[in-house]
């Protein structure tokens, strides 16, 4: 009988000592619970951020940061790129164009020159037409991007270089993924 | 009031023109080279300077030959920088530890004159005249302890010496904006706040657009720019300080 009760003991020892030894869903240190929901990096090629291109007006899906610039306005769509808006009258803004920058969050213009992160890579982008962007300057890896998304206190996909060029990121649900800032 | 308000405005147009080589508020002209982002933009142009803030550095590029910039200077700082304000002859740098006050009387070489160290947080800030307002928010999303956000009032008349004298209790903020007497406070989904600033030091809120998604702002001569999830909206000001919607740039999903 004494005999049983040890088993037991030890038994129930061990199932409480498993479960918090592997239980993965344990927060790291001060983290909140995982959500269901993480960051998920957005890859790319070298040769892909390379394509600047000028394309038709898009519509707005994830609006970034905002410049302007005498008549024109700037409207950055998140990781994508650039619309151009015409906007000589606030009360009637006129899309131009889409200038499609992979990874671009920041900008800052100077006469018919604009200035962008695209990726890691600094673009210099004449406007002066701006249906037809050209690219005037490329400094590689000016803005080394980060192995982690622009939050605090959130879990997301550790990045692989193997896959590519970090543009972005994106919340998506997941199981619980192994980076934590 | 309404006179004096407009007046005031007026002037601070005017000597805004009168110094816009070397102001952040150079969008007050139409006729001028340099544009400007809004207050979480990290990318700033004074003259011929080009400042880029890094996550833990400030990157200074010469566009003296605008088609093609040369790194001028590389100034590191502490790891968390997230916004740059030039004004007048200084450089404001909003950092998650604080904020950094730069010389830049010479664009390609700021010198640091101070920091200003607070609570971990996000804190995007806005100068005019001797008060710098800084937004800190509080939340997962930005600071590891989770604090109230405020709206932080820094003297910054000396500006080898900040100080702060006035902090009050804000529910999300993120960008903010300042024109003449109003102060635009975004925060978030709860929309946009609006400030009197009659007395610089004391903002007091009179207004709250509580309907719209509100991430930064940018006050220009023509309109108010409001950006957020449900795109980008314009105001007009009208007298007495009231906004009326000028055109919408809505998302489609």
């Amino acid at each position: 009988m004494k005999k049983l009760s040890y088993l037991v003991f030890i038994g129930i020892g061990l199932v409480v000592g498993c479960q918090s030894g592997v239980d993965v869903n344990e927060p790291p240190a001060g983290a909140p619970a995982f959500s269901g929901e993480g960051y998920r990096p957005i890859y790319a090629s070298e040769n892909e951020v390379n394509q600047v291109t000028t394309e038709a007006p898009q519509p707005l899906k994830k609006p970034g940061k905002i410049y302007v610039r005498g008549n024109y306005l700037f409207i950055n769509e998140q990781g994508k790129g650039i619309h151009l808006i015409d906007n000589a009258d606030p009360r009637n803004p006129k899309k131009m164009s889409f200038i499609k920058i992979l990874g671009n969050v920041d900008m800052a213009v100077k006469g018919n020159f604009l200035y962008a992160d695209n990726g890691p890579d600094f673009v210099v982008l004449n406007i002066a037409d701006p249906t037809q962007v050209k690219v005037e300057k490329r400094i590689t890896n000016a803005f080394p991007s980060p192995s982690y998304p622009p939050y605090n206190q959130i879990y997301f996909e550790c990045v692989e270089a193997s896959k590519g060029v970090v543009v972005g990121w994106e919340k998506v649900k997941m199981n619980r993924p192994k980076c934590f800032r | 009031m309404k006179n004096f308000n407009l007046a005031t405005l007026c002037a601070l147009c005017f000597a805004f023109a009168l110094g816009c080589a070397t102001d952040k508020s150079a969008d007050v002209n139409p006729n001028s080279q340099t544009g400007t982002g809004g207050s979480m933009a990290r990318f700033a142009i004074v003259g011929d300077v080009l400042y880029c803030v890094l996550p833990d550095k400030l990157q200074v590029y010469s566009i003296a030959n605008p088609t093609n910039p040369v790194s001028a200077k590389t100034i590191p700082l502490t790891v968390g920088l997230e916004t740059i304000f030039p004004y007048k002859n200084a450089l404001f740098i909003g950092a998650n530890a604080g904020m950094y006050i730069f010389d830049n009387q010479q664009p390609d070489s700021p010198v640091l004159l101070s920091s200003y160290f607070h609570v971990q947080s996000c804190d995007p800030v806005v100068v005019q005249g001797n008060y710098a307002y800084v937004t800190l928010r509080g939340g997962s999303g930005c600071r590891r302890m989770a604090t109230a956000s405020t709206l932080d009032v820094v003297d910054v008349t000396d500006l080898k010496s900040p100080r702060l004298i006035n902090s009050q209790t804000m529910e999300s903020p993120y960008g903010l904006g300042v024109s003449g007497d109003q102060l635009f406070v975004c925060e978030g989904d709860r929309g946009m706040k609006i400030f009197d600033l009659a007395d610089p030091k004391q903002p007091k809120l009179k207004h709250v657009i509580g309907d719209i998604k509100a991430y930064d702002v940018i006050p220009t001569s023509k309109s108010l720019l409001v950006t957020g999830d449900g795109g980008l909206i314009q105001y007009g000001l009208q007298e007495g300080g009231k906004l009326e919607v000028l055109s919408k740039l809505a998302i489609e999903p």
